[in-house]
């Protein structure tokens, strides 16, 4: 039963990565002129199914038919040369290369018969391909110097300009405004309409019930299944996306509130976000959301001493502190948790017991020298509290799952004795079962009077685990929400940017 | 309220270029010593010290292309080494030394002919020998991962013992060089010194291959962006290379210059001079971790080495100290790099204030 010729058909998809099976036994068709939504968890295997299309992974196992005939993705150029496009999650940009230049690397515009470069064909085109999304972008402008979706508009011309017939969007209306995302939309249909395919990664499941014709579910790197959109209701997705009921999944306790142990009044850091203030009590988990760009890691960038702020105060127990430095903070009692362990968290080639107490060595001096015993027996301790799964505390860091290293940059913040952690998207990339293994652990350190400020862009997570939530919009906080008030529309509007066709107060003076 | 968006007048688009900092640091240089002595302000020293730092200018164009790809190169000066010795030992080998007679105004006299491997061959034995070395340098980072500063550390030193095994630990003499050798730094062509018009031809070729071609681009992606550039099907392995090559042949036409400038080849020539040259890019408003610098840039990163340099000799400032002018450069050229810095950074400043949110 074939109703519309098959683009593209991948079968049997699998993909190890060190210690994880990231893809197993994967497949999706796709259809000339139709919009396919793929859909999942975080971690689900959608960004990675995307790479192996494209070319950036190979898979370990499994086939690719392109127009009915078998390919091989060995690179991405291979795999853009048969008119396969990406719009990444992540910006794919080079910030120092001018917006005309960002659309047209490696498909650069010539001089007729000359393997020259010509600028002025690249800006003209640049120009005209903006225009066609109903931008004014100037293609000359520094790419770097342009905000978050502008920069993800320039990468939709880019797209555009290779004449795909297969373009995947991944997460492309997650820093768009709702105008500019209708426009996005409007120029998919278009395209689909012409005869590209799409492949539509979105979280947000109203986008797919608009746009997509058919959706496809992964869980945990498995494929769940494919249905007609009409086939299909929220309740029925978001049940295969997730595979257990959220009470299983959010071990929320109610903790009694205490006094405040962070304020912060007026904060501001010129360029990224202006005048935010909020109060963190202790057994608290405040949740901050919004965006992408919207302001959020900046702030924890400033709680937590990595940058300064501009203006404002911070008090601590009451009392004002300057933060200074990722060492003050700590000193301070502020921890952060990292968005990007494997970076900022964990030394990966040390063993999990020395990235435990590396925090504070000075615990374990006898006589001014390290005494190992002692560090084993922290080591120990931490590994038991948090069920970090090991065999022991000589295993290296990096042999870790993502959510066991999650624990372990946990256990160094608990050694610390910090009272506030910042947690900054602490499930991402960890797979389902840990997800709940972190959500425990967050809950019962609010129980034992700690406070949690838990950052994240995931609005289950905020809205099951969060006592109050705060919703950052272009650099301000928008609103704030009791854990009564808070529900997902609500959530998604204080994030939406406003609209911009409102100029003159959001444009610069 | 319809606000009228005015094109940006030619004037305030040369204040955007970050090259335009540097200018005026190097005018108010060069007015500064003039007020001193006003010796220096003149045509001729202005042509003096862009004939000094021409060799300066030639490796820093090199240079620029391995900052790009974010990578570095601290065996240069021993690359000069290497090549040049190998040219100057061949030059040596070759060499045919003939009396001739000549008459001079009816009078009978005798002159040398000094005459070896043919000019060109010498010149090609050079940037071929310093080509080979930086491909080594490129390989080694770029395929066999290890880092630049690494790399090049250990490349530097191998290089210093083979241009040692070459010469025999010899050095090259005027009395060893062909007079073409001789010459090659010494004619003047439109009033303007040979060296010069290897460096214009040098900055020709570089500014046009980092603008206009694509291999030229994907230097500066690659620096900018090496995740990006491998989902562009960029191949930055590839790219590191070739501004190795570069930077390798080019340090084997500077050595030449070098050496036909001071009629000697040791293996010490132009020992220390990579700190210079990565200096002269760091003025020219290149950045070390890559994607970012401009042939023009660094031509005016070099000169006001150059500029400093002579300017301390003009001046006399320090007597006849070496130690002192040295400290003194060092300070000047700390002082270039934190003004152009401060320029930058306030440019950055404004566009953040400008940007939304």
């Amino acid at each position: 039963m074939k109703k519309q010729a098959l683009v593209l058909q991948m079968e049997g998809i699998t993909k190890i990565f060190p210690g994880i099976r990231a893809l197993d036994d994967v497949r999706l068709d796709l259809r000339r002129g139709e919009i396919h939504a793929l859909i999942g968890e975080n971690g689900a295997g959608k960004s990675t199914l995307i790479k192996v299309f494209t070319g950036i992974h190979q898979p370990d196992a499994g086939l690719i038919r392109l127009n009915g005939e078998e390919v091989e993705m060995t690179d991405p150029l291979a795999a853009r040369r048969r008119g396969i496009a990406a719009i990444h999650q992540h910006l794919a940009t080079y910030p120092d290369l001018s917006v005309a230049e960002n659309i047209f690397i490696g498909n650069e515009q010539t001089l007729s018969g000359l393997p020259a470069i010509s600028w002025r064909k690249t800006r003209e085109m640049a120009k005209a391909l903006l225009a066609s999304l109903g931008s004014d972008i100037d293609p000359m402008a520094e790419m770097g110097t342009l905000s978050v979706a502008q920069q993800q508009i320039v990468e939709i011309a880019q797209a555009l300009s290779q004449n795909a017939q297969v373009l995947i969007m991944d997460e492309p209306t997650a820093a768009l405004s709702l105008r500019e995302s209708e426009e996005l939309y409007s120029i998919a249909k278009g395209l689909r309409a012409k005869g590209t395919s799409i492949i539509l990664i979105s979280h947000r499941l109203e986008d797919i019930y608009s746009l997509a014709d058919r959706v496809t579910v992964l869980r945990d790197g498995h494929y769940i299944g494919t249905w007609d959109i009409g086939e299909t209701n929220t309740e029925m997705l978001v049940k295969h996306m997730v595979g257990r009921t959220i009470d299983q999944f959010y071990p929320k306790k109610e903790a009694p509130v205490g006094e405040p142990i962070l304020k912060v009044d007026g904060l501001s850091r010129t360029g990224f976000f202006e005048e935010v203030s909020f109060t963190l009590h202790a057994g608290e988990i405040l949740g901050l959301t919004g965006l992408v760009g919207a302001g959020r890691t900046e702030v924890v960038e400033v709680l937590s001493g990595v940058t300064r702020p501009d203006k404002g105060h911070i008090y601590i127990l009451g009392e004002e502190k300057a933060i200074t430095s990722p060492h003050e903070a700590l000193r301070q009692g502020v921890s952060l948790l990292p968005e990007d362990r494997q970076k900022q968290g964990l030394l990966l080639p040390w063993s999990v017991q020395d990235n435990i107490t590396l925090p504070r060595l000075d615990r374990h001096k006898k006589r001014g020298l390290l005494s190992p015993g002692s560090e084993a027996k922290t080591g120990k301790e931490y590994i038991d509290m948090l069920n970090i799964k090991v065999r022991s505390g000589q295993d290296i860091a990096e042999s870790l799952s993502g959510g066991n290293q999650q624990k372990v940059v946990i256990s160094k913040l608990l050694t610390c004795g910090s009272r506030i952690i910042i947690m900054d998207e602490p499930t991402k990339g960890v797979d389902v079962g840990s997800k709940a293994a972190i959500y425990q652990i967050m809950c019962d350190l609010a129980a034992k009077g700690f406070g949690i400020l838990l950052v994240s862009s995931e609005m289950p997570e905020i809205l099951n685990l969060s006592d109050r939530a705060l919703v950052m919009r272009e650099g301000r906080i928008s609103a704030v929400f009791t854990r009564e008030e808070m529900a997902p529309e609500k959530l998604l509007k204080a994030a939406m940017p406003l609209d911009k066709s409102r100029k003159g107060s959001a444009e610069y003076a | 309220m319809p606000e009228k968006t005015r094109k940006p007048g030619a004037l305030s688009a040369l204040f955007k270029q970050r090259e335009v900092g540097l200018f005026i640091i190097l005018a108010v240089l060069f007015l500064l010593v003039g007020l001193r002595n006003p010796a220096f302000t003149t045509g001729s020293n202005a042509l003096f010290i862009l004939e000094d730092t021409a060799i300066m200018m030639i490796l820093a164009l090199g240079m620029l292309c391995v900052l790009l790809v974010g990578s570095i190169d601290i065996s240069i000066a021993a690359i000069m080494a290497l090549s040049t010795m190998t040219a100057g030992i061949v030059m040596k080998q070759n060499l045919n030394i003939t009396e001739i007679q000549v008459v001079t105004d009816g009078v009978m006299g005798s002159a040398t002919l000094r005459e070896s491997t043919p000019l060109i061959l010498l010149v090609i034995i050079g940037m071929g020998v310093g080509a080979l070395c930086g491909a080594l340098n490129g390989l080694l980072i770029a395929y066999g991962r290890v880092l630049p500063i690494v790399a090049t550390l250990g490349m530097q030193y191998i290089l210093y013992g083979v241009s040692h095994v070459v010469s025999d630990g010899q050095a090259v003499y005027r009395k060893d060089m062909p007079d073409s050798f001789i010459n090659l730094s010494r004619q003047a062509f439109l009033g303007l010194n040979s060296k010069i018009w290897f460096m214009l031809v040098v900055f020709a070729v570089m500014f046009l291959f980092l603008t206009y071609s694509r291999q030229g681009r994907y230097l500066y992606a690659v620096g900018s962006n090496r995740e990006s550039a491998a989902m562009s099907g960029i191949k930055s392995p590839r790219a590191t290379l070739i501004a190795h090559i570069i930077m390798g042949m080019l340090a084997g036409l500077a050595g030449l210059l070098y050496a036909s400038r001071d009629t000697k080849i040791t293996q010490d020539m132009a020992m220390g001079y990579e700190m210079y040259i990565i200096a002269s890019c760091v003025i020219g408003g290149v950045s070390v971790s890559g994607g970012r610098g401009k042939a023009v840039g660094v031509l005016l990163g070099a000169l006001t080495m150059g500029v400093i340099n002579n300017a301390l000799t003009m001046l006399r400032l320090t007597g006849n100290s070496e130690f002192w002018k040295k400290a003194i450069q060092g300070a000047l050229i700390l002082a270039a790099v934190v003004i152009n810095v401060i320029i930058q950074r306030s440019k950055e400043r404004r566009v953040l204030r400008d940007r939304r949110i």
